[in-house]
């Protein structure tokens, strides 16, 4: 059953090779998410992603290296990768982010923002349009959190999101713990910003935890989930039909308890979010 | 660095008002449109990263203390993922590790290909170059080297099977890995006056 043509996808995790038992145990798991660059060409599948694909969990390839943000088109080896990965885990779709990783041959090894600006934006469709042809299946793009703002922007971060996936006609990977922390940090309305994007474009959602350090929130991905994002995640289910929703975690793992309660947590989320949603048309552009 | 041609408006929270630019030309349909785009869109993100990677000037406009924070957390998390790749070799230099990477960074960028394990591997070859490199790095260094080439960009995985050894003289043992495409790795070591097969 699929919500506008995408998969629907249920409750997910981000696969991690420390989660692998509380993952196995998990039943009602619909998805996981995989390191793209962690899943080597020519090494065979680690066995845990092999025995959730036998057991119908839906492996999605998640990549960071691609920058499509980046000034220069994306790599076609790490292209053919990703669409390599997609195939061998018969992936539904594969995501990335709208981030730049590397800029003249200096690699940053983390996620930055674009400057929201018009060049940025062509660029952006440029380099999608070469990945989607490059691609064997959709592909969702992620928006990512910044500690700081490019200078000199052409529109708000709502506005250039939206530019990008409508024009380049790509799904949206929602980081909702990623929409909190600009707010946040940046000094926007996460309610407004929800308003402002295309909903409808919702491939599926990560959940995650951070903290805060000398004024500023920080997107660890090492930290507990805070109630402000499930509140975020019900607003947003209010919203709109979300296909899928996962938790991610990436270090100081807890015990696996501690990781059922934030998955519950996320069900419990969109459901109060759904509960609250009137039937309506999409009322949006 | 401010765009001159500037905005279509106000800061837009219509959805529709983003997409409709028929104010402003449409220069992503020419090349030469979008090679000045990607020309323009290159240098202000080399600056960026060079602000944020190389202790550079934060360029003209940005608020330099939270460009600051930015690049103390790259770089934590470039440490960071560089110990958790290399376990051995973070728990081996202990309190070391910190002043020892520090000192590497300053002055070894980031590899582009094979992330923090190529990094660690960097940072392994700068210890045995600038000082020493303990064992459990030694060991660590083997297996990445039984299943990576090392190029000028990082780590290319091998196509083909490779071996490597080493003589660890303080345990008097010699280590190797051995590693076959589809198969994996195995490796062993010989102690002085045993054998001892480890996979």
């Amino acid at each position: 059953m699929s919500t506008g043509g995408r998969p629907r996808l249920g409750l997910g995790i981000g696969w991690r090779p420390e989660l692998a038992l509380a993952i196995e145990r998990r039943g009602d798991l619909g998805f996981v998410e995989v390191m793209a660059e962690s899943l080597a060409a020519d090494d065979p599948l680690p066995a845990p992603i092999v025995a959730l694909r036998s057991r119908g969990v839906t492996v999605i390839p998640h990549g960071v290296t691609l920058s499509l943000g980046s000034a220069e088109p994306p790599d076609p080896r790490r292209l053919a990768a990703l669409a390599d990965l997609a195939l061998r885990l018969d992936a539904p779709l594969v995501s990335e982010h709208i981030a730049f990783v590397r800029a003249g041959g200096l690699e940053t090894g983390h996620l930055l923002p674009v400057p929201r600006t018009w060049d940025s934006v062509d660029v952006l469709v440029a380099n999608i349009q070469a990945a989607k042809a490059a691609l064997p299946v959709p592909l969702a793009l992620e928006n990512i959190a910044a500690l700081f703002e490019w200078p000199a922007a052409d529109m708000d971060e709502a506005a250039f999101l939206t530019a990008v996936l409508e024009r380049a006609d790509v799904a949206l990977l929602l980081d909702i713990e990623n929409v909190y922390a600009n707010a946040r940090n940046l000094g926007f309305d996460a309610l407004a910003f929800l308003d402002a994007i295309p909903l409808d474009r919702l491939a599926y959602v990560h959940v995650a935890g951070g903290a805060v350090e000398d004024g500023l929130y920080h997107d660890t991905h090492a930290h507990g989930v805070p109630p402000a994002v499930f509140e975020l995640l019900a607003a947003l289910a209010q919203r709109t039909d979300v296909p899928g929703a996962m938790l991610e975690r990436d270090g100081h793992f807890p015990p696996d308890a501690a990781v059922y309660n934030e998955l519950d947590a996320i069900a419990a989320a969109l459901a109060r979010g759904a509960s609250r949603r009137t039937s309506r048309d999409d009322g949006y552009g | 660095m401010a765009d001159a041609r500037s905005a279509t408006g106000p800061s837009v929270h219509h959805r529709s008002d983003a997409v409709d630019r028929s104010d402003t030309v449409d220069r992503s349909d020419t090349v030469a449109g979008r090679v000045d785009a990607r020309a323009r869109l290159a240098g202000l993100q080399l600056d960026l990263a060079r602000a944020l990677m190389a202790g550079g000037q934060a360029p003209a406009g940005f608020d330099a203390a939270r460009l600051s924070a930015a690049a103390l957390s790259l770089y934590r998390k470039r440490s960071r993922t560089v110990a958790a790749a290399w376990p051995g070799l973070a728990a081996a230099l202990n309190t070391e590790f910190r002043a020892r990477f520090d000192a590497y960074a300053a002055v070894v960028p980031l590899p582009g290909d094979g992330g923090p394990l190529a990094d660690g591997r960097a940072f392994a070859r700068w210890l045995a170059a600038n000082g020493t490199l303990p064992a459990a790095g030694r060991r660590e260094a083997l297996a990445v080297d039984a299943r990576f080439t090392t190029g000028r960009h990082g780590l290319t995985a091998r196509r083909w099977p490779a071996a490597r050894a080493a003589w660890l003289a303080q345990s008097r043992e010699l280590v190797w890995a051995v590693w076959v495409p589809h198969v994996g790795l195995r490796w062993g070591r010989l102690h002085l006056g045993r054998w001892r097969l480890t996979s």
